[in-house]
């Protein structure tokens, strides 16, 4: 008579246990595959955007030792970027702006000069990370076997982490200076309402096939309104 | 543990600048790291022997000691967390904490001296007050070393900010020590510390500030802000005439106030001016061959850090040498002969130094480096000058007088240093640009060429490094002269040392 009598009890506090559970949601889910695909649309549609790139032991570029990369873009192509190199003890800052279709070196103690397209040609693209047929718009839809981390907070903005796979060639279009080797691994921290990449770190072989090293690449001021002026 | 912060930062400014995201062409910004120290000791070191005097010795130590603690942190903690651009808690964050360790470090230097003043009878005095400006002399020597090696040793635990987190158990040991010394004082005269309330001079605040300000100002005016355009600030003329108006004003109320800082009958004798003007024209000689020197190593020798500051270590171990040859040389030549002959050996020393080339270090004379031979020849000449110009100032003075006197030389000594390393520095890097920015510009750009390029450009930073440093090396040897010539023409011939008289 007793457990009779206790079974209702049992049934409706069970259910309202999972009534609880559901209202509350669990951890927040999401598709990995369709948030890439957002995140590429959503990439591809900015007008403007600034990127920094903070590279791991190991990345060099021209015989100097990569330390950091900042740009500010203003798409399609105009670019005002800092690539920061170390040699021996010293910080080495090259600027490198490309506006209206010409591109200027600026070296230490040296004012600007205007590369040749030739030279031109040779030098990194930091922007390129925003260009919508090779720069990260293009390769994010395309990494491989993406998993859902959870999500984190990046610089005040809830975000999806996800890990994924990239190929060498996607990645050395998107994100030069990089001249990777093999597959790279990737996590990405995409926004939740706007599907905006806000942050990736790449690790692999980035530089070439016997190094292994990491990238970290943030994402901030988007469609902001920047003035990229040609320096000389 | 001041004296070697003077100039522990001469070694480790590359990675120092490297650390706070400040690239190679910005080096200027290295200069208020100095000169902010620099500025903080020749603020407090005239005002705190006075106010330890009037306070008591331990409130002011131990109160200095703290302030140096606390710049030693902020030193310590600059760029520590978070990541480029630092802003505030980068370069401003790292000079703030210099300023302090300056203020706190200029303090203990005259409280020391008064301390063995203090412990000692007037008989053994003298040599107690000489062991404590010996170990201020050889802290200076050893600064750049020092912080060259505690890098070296802690590359894994902070690398350079070791050398200033080092300062805390330091600065703990002092404390300890301090404490035992002024029980003992206590013990023997039976007393508290400080002047009676009746007695007690005013401490000339008010001067302090002027003198502070002016010298901030002065360093500003002479701060390149853009090297590439010009060698001072844009804002020279503002920040010049306000340090003029301040330094004006704080001279003026050394003759003016009842209880000047500077004594006022030594600002009338000849010999005290002669000696400052030396002393000061010696401070900013000085300077050029603390800075340049190691800079020279890395950037035309290619030294690293510890083979750097061993290169300096020459010029800085002659300096104490030739000081205890200054002391006995003035007694038989008299402090005139014995200043010019220093002066003279030093300016002989920068203009040979100022021939140096980029394959300097492996020329050899009678199996010796002649690199080395110059540079102990220039420290020699800066060390014989030390004992006539100080006693030219202190046999004016009268005895209770002295310890005043002699930080006044340090003083003024460091005021020239001060002045010294913002316009040699400004002349040094708009020189540099100069030369780096005349006739065929290398071209680092990808293709065919690059390589070559490269090394082209890298050749002509060395030869404009090369070029840049002769300048500054002979109007080094320049200031030499002049300070020899004024020496020549106000200090006394005869013999001085050890005969103080009271001045009138």
């Amino acid at each position: 008579m007793a457990s009779r009598g206790r079974r209702p009890l049992l049934t409706v506090l069970l259910a309202a246990s999972v009534a609880v559970s559901c209202s509350l949601g669990g951890p927040p889910t999401t598709d990995p595959v369709g948030e890439l695909k957002s995140a590429g649309t959503a990439l591809a549609g900015l007008k403007s955007g600034a990127v920094d790139l903070k590279f791991g032991p190991g990345a060099a570029l021209f015989g100097f030792e990569l330390v950091s990369a900042t740009a500010k873009v203003k798409l399609p192509s105009d670019t005002d970027a800092t690539i920061k190199a170390k040699q021996q003890d010293s910080l080495i800052e090259i600027q490198v702006i490309s506006v209206g279709g010409n591109v200027y070196l600026r070296l230490p103690f040296i004012g600007f000069q205007q590369a040749s397209a030739q030279e031109a040609a040779g030098l990194p693209s930091v922007g390129s990370v925003f260009d919508a047929t090779n720069g990260l718009p293009a390769v994010l839809p395309h990494g491989k076997n993406p998993k859902l981390e959870g999500t984190e907070t990046i610089s005040g903005t809830d975000c999806w982490k996800i890990s994924t796979t990239f190929t060498a060639d996607q990645i050395a279009k998107a994100v030069q200076p990089l001249q990777p080797n093999g597959d790279i691994s990737a996590t990405l921290w995409i926004g939740r309402s706007d599907h905006l990449l806000r942050k990736a770190v790449l690790s692999g072989h980035l530089f070439d096939a016997t190094k292994n090293t990491t990238l970290e690449v943030r994402l901030h001021d988007f469609n902001a309104n920047f003035n990229i002026v040609k320096p000389i | 543990m001041a004296a070697l912060d003077t100039y522990v930062v001469v070694t480790l400014l590359p990675k120092i600048l490297f650390d706070l995201d400040l690239p190679v062409d910005r080096i200027e910004r290295a200069t208020p790291m100095l000169t902010g120290f620099l500025a903080g000791y020749i603020v407090t070191m005239p005002l705190l022997g006075l106010a330890s005097d009037i306070h008591g010795r331990g409130v002011v130590y131990l109160g200095s000691l703290a302030i140096f603690v606390a710049g030693s942190v902020l030193t310590a903690t600059a760029a520590y967390t978070g990541e480029p651009p630092y802003g505030i808690l980068g370069q401003p964050w790292l000079v703030s904490g210099r300023v302090l360790q300056g203020l706190g470090g200029g303090a203990m230097v005259p409280i020391a001296l008064a301390l063995a003043a203090d412990l000692f009878p007037a008989g053994r005095r003298d040599t107690a007050i000489g062991a404590v400006a010996a170990i201020q002399e050889t802290g200076s020597v050893l600064g750049p070393l020092y912080g060259a090696a505690i890098a070296r040793l802690a590359i894994d635990y902070g690398d350079w900010r070791a050398a200033f987190w080092l300062n805390l158990p330091l600065a703990a040991i002092c404390a300890a020590c301090f404490l035992i010394a002024a029980r003992a004082v206590r013990a023997e005269r039976g007393g508290g510390e400080g002047s009676p309330a009746g007695d007690r001079p005013a401490v000339d605040w008010t001067g302090a500030a002027l003198l502070g300000l002016g010298l901030a100002s002065l360093a500003i005016a002479l701060y390149p802000d853009d090297p590439a355009k010009q060698a001072v600030s844009t804002n020279v003329v503002p920040w010049g005439v306000a340090a003029v108006l301040l330094l004006m004003g704080w001279g003026y109320r050394q003759f003016a106030a009842l209880n000047p800082v500077i004594p006022s009958e030594l600002l009338r004798s000849r010999p005290f001016l002669g000696s400052s003007a030396t002393n000061l024209l010696v401070g900013a000689g000085l300077m050029a061959a603390l800075v340049n020197i190691p800079l020279m190593g890395r950037g035309v020798f290619n030294l690293d850090q510890i083979d750097s500051a061993l290169l300096l270590s020459r010029f800085m171990v002659a300096i104490p040498m030739g000081a205890v040859a200054g002391g006995l040389l003035s007694r038989r030549l008299g402090g005139r002969w014995t200043a010019v002959l220093g002066l003279t050996a030093a300016a002989l020393g920068f203009y040979l130094i100022s021939m140096w080339g980029a394959a300097e270090l492996s020329i050899r004379v009678a199996g010796l480096r002649q690199a080395d031979l110059e540079l102990i020849l220039c420290g020699l000449g800066f060390g014989l000058v030390i004992a006539p110009l100080a006693a030219a100032v202190i046999d004016l003075a009268r005895p209770e007088r002295h310890g005043l006197a002699a930080s006044l030389v340090v003083l003024v000594r460091t005021l020239g240093m001060m002045a010294g390393l913002s316009a040699l520095s400004a002349f040094g890097l708009r020189r540099f640009y100069d030369l780096f920015n005349t006739g065929y510009a290398p071209r680092l750009l990808p293709g065919p060429d690059f390589q070559h390029q490269k090394l082209l450009f890298e050749q002509k930073i060395t030869d404009s490094l090369v070029a840049e440093y002769h300048g500054v090396f002979l109007i080094a040897a320049g200031l030499c002269v002049v300070a020899g010539l004024v020496a020549g023409l106000t200090l006394s011939a005869r013999s001085t040392a050890g005969t103080t008289t009271a001045s009138t």
